[in-house]
């Protein structure tokens, strides 16, 4: 706590001198509380907006337990991480003991500095650390464009705990079980299923709406879906789209795409067309179905070629 | 968090509020974009200067030699797909092409010597981009005369793009080659060479450990199709992960071998040969 304050304060003398207008803990209004829908009883998710970058995409939200709260995911920035943990405090004064991230991606992780002062376990998969501390950089930039403000190094916050396979949280009275999966979305998958609800966050492993974006392998993800559909749960909770659908049926449409992706890449492969071949001639059946097609396809396309050109 | 709270001593804020101001320095995108352009320029310029001297280079629409297809924004900056185009007749042939891209941490992207062996100057590969940035191919003919096609490509992060975590590739140096047969344009055989290796640019920090991964990529490669050479390169760590070219090879019926030679910049080299 002592160095946090100490921290502040010299962002604010930072800022000052600087003439920004930095808004860290302590400083400025409170921020406005995310909206979040409660999906089973203690369970709540905030629905990201359909947009191709930007500090709220993404489903993120929080379980709350007899004795404490368990944060998944904290959203593309500093300020939305803040709105949610305002929305944490609208439901609940339980402590944050957990911030869960279920892999790497900005849009998921960007928001963990706003939970410092509660001073959580920040828990991730395994290879969660080398794959955002390599990528950091690119992503503060990126953000930073869009945001069209300075992204700090110290808004990359990295778990203090990993996940290998499995692992088992108690919040008191209510037990979640974390699952890390095989390169799939990205290589540091991780899921959250609720005991208590039956409820199984599976974040990007499940794009509805949302056209999937392949930053893993492709043959990857197909294989731990085909997994996870014999599973039974009474819902899940996707990384982009509604913020709650019925398992496994709302795999279908994302299912259809990727298997799409593979054979026709793979018969674009055969007869020796090229990587922009590929992109311009393949998929493009399923463009009504998705959002943001245009701003993904060819880049998920472009990343399965280079996966499948050495089967 | 314990980790993440050693931001507060003094030097690390010194250091964020130093960042800050450098960062703060960088002009608004729109006029980025425009900077950056001109500062290409000012590249292109200096190597202009360095590989071709006071030589003349036809352009734009004083040369039909050599045509570049990129596209306009590309979907992955690691992984740019480009073909040079050899556009000549019978009349005179591709000697050397030089590829290059003003914005890139390495402009002088690569060095191509065609020769006999060859078919045309043609050739696809997938490359990195770091910047928004003018891609340029500069063509020697044998009758001495340069040519140049350009284009601006939107990519940025292709040469800091994370690399895969996996340490060492066991299959590091493999080759896979492909021959199609003659093509009716008298342009011949297409070939397509595959090479598994990281191309490792040495540019992608990890914020955490603070460290850069050794630069680790293919620096030289010759092909050579009968005994007579189709190509000789120098390349850099531009060429994407698991290089891909395709180029062609003269028109031929007869049985004949086509030899890849290729070495690294920590001098490993990898050999393939296959009978046509």
């Amino acid at each position: 706590m002592g160095l946090w304050r100490q921290a502040t304060a010299r962002t604010g003398f930072t800022a000052l001198v600087l003439g920004l207008s930095l808004s860290g803990p302590g400083l400025g209004a409170d921020p406005a509380p995310l909206e979040v829908q409660e999906v089973a009883e203690g369970v709540y998710v905030h629905q990201g907006a359909h947009k191709d970058l930007g500090a709220d995409i993404a489903n993120i939200g929080f379980i709350i337990g007899n004795e404490a709260v368990a944060v998944i995911d904290t959203g593309g920035s500093l300020g939305t991480g803040k709105r949610l943990r305002a929305a944490v405090r609208e439901v609940t004064d339980r402590p944050i003991r957990y911030v869960i991230n279920t892999h790497m991606h900005p849009d998921h992780v960007l928001g963990n500095a706003a939970f410092r002062g509660d001073d959580p376990e920040v828990i991730g998969h395994a290879k969660l650390p080398q794959a955002l501390g390599s990528r950091a950089p690119t992503y503060r930039q990126k953000l930073g464009e869009v945001l069209d403000r300075t992204v700090p190094e110290d808004w990359i916050v990295l778990p203090d705990r990993t996940v290998e396979d499995s692992a088992e949280l108690d919040l008191g009275g209510r037990s979640l079980r974390l699952e890390a999966h095989p390169e799939a979305h990205t290589n540091n998958d991780l899921t959250v299923f609720d005991e208590a609800t039956g409820t199984w966050w599976l974040s990007d492993l499940l794009f509805l709406e949302r056209v999937p974006a392949l930053d893993g392998s492709l043959k990857g993800w197909l294989g731990v879906l085909d997994r996870l559909k014999e599973r039974k749960a009474e819902w899940v909770v996707p990384g982009h789209g509604p913020v709650r659908a019925d398992w496994p049926s709302a795999a279908r449409p994302q299912v259809a795409y990727l298997e799409t992706l593979l054979s026709g890449i793979r018969q674009a492969i055969d007869e020796g067309r090229t990587m922009r071949e590929a992109y311009e001639s393949v998929g493009w059946d399923h463009r009504q179905r998705w959002e943001l097609f245009d701003e993904y396809h060819r880049r998920n396309v472009s990343a399965a070629y280079a996966e499948l050109e050495w089967e | 968090m314990a980790k993440q709270w050693s931001f507060g001593n003094l030097t690390g804020w010194a250091l964020t509020a130093l960042s800050l101001g450098v960062l703060l320095a960088v002009p608004v995108p729109a006029a980025a974009q425009m900077d950056r352009k001109e500062r290409g320029v000012e590249i292109w310029k200096g190597l202009r200067d360095k590989h071709f001297g006071d030589r003349p280079i036809r352009r734009g629409e004083d040369q039909d030699v050599v045509g570049l297809e990129a596209p306009d924004r590309a979907e992955d900056p690691a992984l740019v797909p480009i073909t040079i185009r050899d556009r000549t007749g019978e009349d005179r042939r591709i000697t050397r092409l030089w590829l290059v891209i003003d914005n890139n941490p390495r402009p002088m992207a690569a060095t191509f010597r065609i020769g006999p062996g060859a078919g045309s100057g043609t050739l696809s590969s997938r490359i990195r981009i770091n910047a928004y940035t003018y891609v340029r191919a500069v063509a020697e003919t044998d009758d001495g005369e340069l040519h140049m096609a350009k284009r601006f490509v939107k990519a940025s992060g292709g040469c800091a793009a994370p690399i895969s975590d996996q340490e060492e590739d066991p299959d590091l140096g493999k080759m896979r080659l492909r021959v199609q047969g003659p093509e009716s344009n008298g342009a011949g055989r297409r070939a397509h060479l595959m090479i598994k290796h990281p191309q490792v640019t040495g540019l992608q920090m990890n914020q955490v450990t603070r460290l850069y991964p050794e630069p680790h990529f293919i620096n030289w490669m010759e092909v050579s199709y009968g005994g007579e050479r189709v190509m000789e390169a120098d390349l850099t760590f531009t060429l994407s992960k698991n290089p891909s070219l395709r180029f062609y090879l003269q028109p031929d019926g007869k049985d004949r071998s086509l030899k890849i030679r290729v070495k690294d910049n920590q001098d490993n080299r990898f050999s393939t040969e296959k009978g046509i």
